[in-house]
């Protein structure tokens, strides 16, 4: 299950470039790496809920 | 839920179990940017192999994730529980493991093994779904996660993914 988080763009070609140079070890390593910071991401943007009174 | 996708391969391959990568993870090893969280895999039918899966699963712990509901099920693992169900949605303790014996738009693990691709993990080799294959089962999937991964897949196809 893909994770949805970006869309295609220049950017992007730039990535499979990189991505290509590692070997495939690399690559899952580096995948897990970026799905780790990207859920921080997400996390940190996500809104807080409103404290009780 | 984390996942290890090496530590569910290593197992798979320690226990001698015939299938191809497919899904994100497959996408990863060609050189696709996009993340995933889980491991799909597409098994071998044959009889011997069912039993080397389910040996592994058992050792896994495997239980069937209901992603709906959010419940696991625990079965006791074997060929005939296998062969209950063509897709298996799992959970284990290094993450989710997707079994699919025939993945959208294709006729299972001997279609798509035609033109595999092996990649070497370290320590032990892995056959991947060539890229090719992995748009002929996005598109069919035809989610719009599916659908959106068919230009990195299509660029790396002119590229050739193999390095």
């Amino acid at each position: 299950m893909s994770l949805g988080l970006f869309t295609y763009d220049d950017q992007h070609d730039v990535l499979i470039d990189q991505n290509l140079r590692l070997s495939p070890k690399e690559r899952l390593s580096r995948m897990l790496q970026s799905k780790e910071a990207l859920e921080s991401l997400q996390k940190a943007a996500r809104p807080k809920k409103p404290v009780e009174k | 839920m984390r996942i290890d996708p090496e530590a569910l391969l290593e197992e798979l391959t320690r226990h001698g179990v015939r299938f191809l990568i497919i899904g994100g993870i497959a996408g990863t090893l060609h050189g696709s940017p996009y993340p995933t969280d889980d491991l799909d895999i597409c098994p071998q039918d044959g009889e011997k192999n069912l039993e080397r899966l389910a040996r592994c699963l058992e050792e896994l712990e495997a239980k069937e994730w209901d992603p709906r509901k959010e419940i696991e099920v625990r079965f006791e693992w074997t060929p005939e529980t296998l062969k209950v169900d063509k897709t298996w949605i799992l959970r284990t303790e290094y993450g989710h493991l997707d079994i699919l014996f025939e993945p959208s738009g294709t006729q299972g693990y001997r279609d798509l093994s035609r033109d595999k691709v092996q990649y070497e993990l370290g320590a032990f080799t892995v056959d991947v779904v060539s890229v090719e294959g992995l748009i002929r089962m996005k598109e069919a999937a035809g989610r719009e996660r599916d659908l959106e991964q068919l230009p990195t897949l299509r660029k790396l196809m002119e590229r050739g993914s193999q390095t």
